[in-house]
């Protein structure tokens, strides 16, 4: 089983809509998804209740001592990805989850703000010797703030692609209980969310195996 | 080819926009300082963590487990020592994605530390009543001029399970202690992830040994007192 962690201090940066867009699209791939919820603030159970479908089970963790316990049951019950959605805080929670992280996800919009936010995140997975990606989120069509997020983003890391441009079908989907790829099949949002969950599918599988290969030559 | 600026009119002032590049150089360069830093006094081995679960075993447990031929499995010496590559440098004292790191294994460690002692309480308080009914009825068959050559035992166990809580708890107390400033020590020397791996890892092999002693100990008081009671 992969775990698929997103987290970021900072609020409001879309660490539940892009869960939920991106649980939906993995679904839609094939692949038996479910989520760990471990923000107290139960954006992803409050969606789950709107939506009239078994699938994608939500578990929440309301201490750190109960995540492992919780992923070994999904695994046991043979999910194939769980996405952690953590609170917008570094607490021991958020740490537990990137601790347990095949890849961290963190999401940023192009502003001060939620790129400083990011940066004691990212220093937390690093020293956790995790995999991560940013991922440009909310972004405008057009402009220089967007290039200079981007390229600030860069700087720090992996920036995941395509961006994620600031679309009202995330947040419509997200109050009818579906996944923007269920809730607008055909629109740019819902491109944009496959497109994300393809690029990270390849780093979840295909650069696994690298890192347990590297880990494997390192432990040799 | 002159390079010309488009200014707003004046009557709109406007402060200079600083570049989100800039911004994040300058938040970075200020977190950055903790996050590269070189540290540590060259520790590489792991404190002999199991020694004390294995010393708790040969109290009572041990027997008990090899009685019922159902012998813990071996745990296996500080693998984990392993990741921790000696450095050199100075200790990053200041470093605070450390302390949190470091807050983060301790509470979790004293979380451990809790559920087990609640966990061997429980399991040793059950063998108590088990020792003391047996105690009891034996007693009891003694004043009817019965024999009883298991009563004296059955008192030792009795002191023994009371020793064995005690001396467990303590030794484990004692090795989580020693873990935690190890982890201080190791917080400066290599990273986060090798340092919480390892607390977490060492916290919980040692938690799995003592909760099977104590289940190795309830399951002989279950064993012992079973016959008495056909």
């Amino acid at each position: 089983m992969y775990v698929l962690a997103l987290v970021t201090q900072k609020g409001g940066s879309g660490k539940s809509t892009l869960a939920v867009g991106l649980a939906v699209a993995a679904m839609e791939n094939g692949e038996r998804v479910a989520f760990v919820e471990a923000d107290p603030q139960g954006t992803i159970s409050k969606w789950k209740e709107r939506r009239g479908n078994a699938y994608p089970s939500v578990v929440r963790v309301a201490d750190p001592a109960e995540l492992e316990g919780a992923l070994f049951r999904l695994q046991a019950q043979g999910i194939w990805l769980a996405i952690v959605d953590t609170a917008a805080t570094n607490n021991a929670l958020a740490m537990r989850a990137i601790a347990r992280a095949d890849l961290c996800l963190i999401p940023a919009r192009p502003s001060p703000a939620d790129i400083e936010a990011s940066i004691p995140t990212l220093a937390a997975i690093r020293r956790l010797n995790r995999r991560f990606a940013f991922v440009l989120n909310q972004t405008p069509p057009r402009g220089c703030r967007l290039s200079e997020a981007a390229t600030s983003l860069h700087s720090l890391g992996v920036l995941a692609l395509p961006y994620v441009g600031q679309r009202n079908d995330h947040q419509d989907a997200l109050g009818a209980g579906l996944g923007v790829t269920e809730f607008a099949q055909e629109g740019r949002a819902s491109e944009e969310i496959r497109e994300l969950w393809r690029w990270v599918l390849r780093k979840l599988v295909e650069e696994s195996i690298d890192h347990e290969q590297n880990a494997n030559k390192a432990a040799g | 080819m002159s390079k010309t600026r488009t200014r707003r009119p004046a009557s709109h002032p406007r402060s200079a926009r600083r570049s989100l590049v800039e911004l994040t150089a300058a938040a970075s360069r200020a977190i950055g300082d903790d996050l590269y830093v070189p540290s540590g006094s060259g520790i590489s081995a792991f404190p002999d963590g199991p020694v004390q679960s294995e010393h708790g075993a040969e109290t009572s447990g041990h027997t008990i487990v090899a009685k019922q031929g159902t012998a813990p499995s071996p745990i296996a010496g500080p693998e984990f020592a392993n990741p921790a590559v000696p450095r050199n440098g100075e200790p990053a004292d200041s470093n605070s994605t450390a302390e949190m790191m470091v807050k983060i294994a301790k509470d979790y460690q004293n979380q451990a530390f809790e559920n087990i002692k609640v966990s061997l309480n429980a399991a040793l308080d059950h063998t108590k009543d088990f020792a003391e009914t047996r105690v009891g009825s034996d007693a009891a068959s003694k004043d009817r001029g019965g024999s009883s050559p298991g009563s004296n035992f059955l008192t030792i166990l009795k002191g023994a399970a009371t020793e064995f809580r005690a001396e467990a708890l303590e030794l484990m107390k004692a090795n989580m202690v020693t873990n935690l400033q190890y982890a201080r020590e190791l917080a400066g020397t290599t990273t986060m992830a090798e340092f919480v791996e390892l607390s977490s890892a060492q916290a919980r092999k040692q938690c799995e040994l003592i909760l099977r002693q104590a289940g190795a100990l309830k399951s002989f008081a279950q064993t012992i007192t079973k016959p008495s009671a056909d």
